[in-house]
């Protein structure tokens, strides 16, 4: 239904514009933020920010993960862009807790990198964003402050769309449950 | 010429004691007890009352029947759609797997909507239906071009339904319901990416996210992509239709909203 060839066409590159959007989305992402005080004086409960921390550390992991592949040799601009994305999910959360945006999951990491360690992640791409999705699905129910709330549900809504995105990249385009069904296991702060 | 006769009452006389009848009427009135009446405003003509609102809350099953009620707007659109026979093999097959998923998140959301104690609401939501679909069906009339008018309705509809999970999510009290909302959200921006891609096939990816400004096409068209923007959006989507205006040169145009206040299906609305 969605050809990946199209979606490669689409995906040239854009080389120039990297630091331009980079320093873009950062600046939305400390924008939406807002001027919220640090770590235990934002009021935030100890499981909220317990919470966040692990999120942002999941999105520290997809950064790493697809500068792994940018490494590798994935050039085209959709990898670039989706590790900007996570990026930004991470300050928000960082700008929102007060948390500093420093520790990525290495456990996540660890279990993916060898998958992104290539110019073409696409399929590592796909399952990551669909665990990313689900694990903020998940997520959303666990925290009490309303601001996490609206951010991670903010990065559900693109999440989503990146995992569809990357269906029809890694050549599932006409598989409409690879394009509309999430059926990865969130993660656990727990685990 | 004539002689007028001279009048005892000049006109200063009239003027001041006119005034001063005036004033003690006023007073008089102001110095009356127990005077009945209504307070409403003043009305002219003959009018039909307006009718008093019920009292209504917005808790969680109200905002749960109102995504219910949005999935039903999504399939009253795609009945419509349906009817004008312009999909070709491929998007027929797409836009049935979304009547699918939506007919699925309807009844899920009947069970949430139990869950928070509230009754389900199986019908379209009044307010969009009105204010929405109806004014763009009926721009579609004479069309220039079926086929656009009715992909570019289907991508507004389904990123208008996941930007709507994204906003009640936030405002949803009970903690458990969220997850259960979102999941359907996300499936809400799935379809709408799945459909920017058909539209716009050639650029996936917001040129927003890039630095660089995004336009309308030049017929005047929003262009949708499949990754509009780094956080999901809660603002007004935008949607044209229809042939352009001899006149103006313009076409139909509209915004459409997240439920807020006026659009809300509360808990005393039936179908």
């Amino acid at each position: 239904m969605i050809d990946s060839a199209v979606a490669d066409h689409a995906a040239t590159e854009r080389t120039t514009r990297r630091a331009l959007f980079g320093a873009g989305v950062i600046g939305t992402a400390l924008a939406l933020a807002g001027a919220r005080p640090a770590g235990a004086a934002s009021g935030l409960s100890d499981a909220d920010l317990a919470v966040a921390g692990f999120a942002m550390s999941l999105e520290l992991s997809a950064r790493d993960l697809y500068d792994t592949a940018i490494d590798a040799g994935a050039d085209t601009e959709v990898w670039q862009v989706m590790r900007e994305q996570h990026e930004a999910y991470a300050y928000l959360l960082a700008g929102i807790t007060g948390i500093s945006a420093q520790s990525r999951d290495d456990a996540v990491f660890d279990s993916r990198s060898s998958a992104f360690d290539t110019s073409d992640p696409a399929m590592a791409a796909f399952e990551l964003e669909n665990v990313s999705a689900a694990t903020h699905t998940e997520l959303v129910g666990k925290v009490e402050d309303r601001d996490i709330v609206a951010a991670m549900a903010s990065f559900v809504s693109m999440e989503s769309r990146h995992a569809t995105v990357l269906a029809a990249l890694s050549g599932q385009g006409g598989d409409f449950d690879a394009l509309f069904v999430n059926d990865a296991t969130a993660l656990s702060p727990e685990a | 010429m004539p002689n007028f006769p001279n009048p005892s009452l000049d006109r200063r006389a009239l003027i001041r004691n006119g005034g001063l009848a005036l004033s003690m009427g006023a007073i008089i009135a102001a110095c009356g007890n127990d005077r009945a009446g209504s307070d409403d405003p003043g009305r002219l003509g003959i009018n039909p009352p307006v009718p008093t609102l019920p009292e209504a809350e917005v808790n969680d099953a109200v905002l749960l029947r109102t995504a219910q009620s949005l999935e039903y707007t999504a399939l009253a659109v795609y009945e419509q759609a349906a009817g004008l026979d312009v999909l070709n093999g491929d998007e027929t097959k797409l836009v049935g797997r979304f009547v699918s998923d939506h007919e699925r998140h309807a009844a899920d959301l009947g069970a949430l909507i139990s869950r928070a104690g509230g009754e389900e609401f199986t019908c379209p939501n009044p307010f969009i239906m009105d204010r929405a679909v109806m004014p763009i069906l009926g721009a579609l009339d004479d069309s220039d071009d079926l086929h656009r008018d009715v992909l570019n309705i289907a991508y507004a509809f389904e990123y208008l339904a996941g930007a709507s999970y994204q906003a009640l999510v936030g405002a949803l009290e009970e903690a458990s319901l969220r997850s259960s909302a979102m999941l359907i959200g996300g499936e809400e921006q799935r379809h709408a990416a799945a459909l920017a891609s058909v539209i716009n096939p050639d650029s996936l990816i917001s040129p927003a996210l890039f630095g660089e400004p995004v336009d309308n096409d030049d017929d005047g068209f929003p262009v949708p992509y499949a990754i509009p923007s780094t956080f999901g959006q809660l603002t007004g989507i935008d949607l044209v239709v229809g042939k352009r205006d001899e006149g103006e040169g313009t076409r139909f145009s509209t915004q459409l909203q997240t439920p807020a206040a006026n659009s809300f299906v509360y808990e005393y609305e039936n179908c």
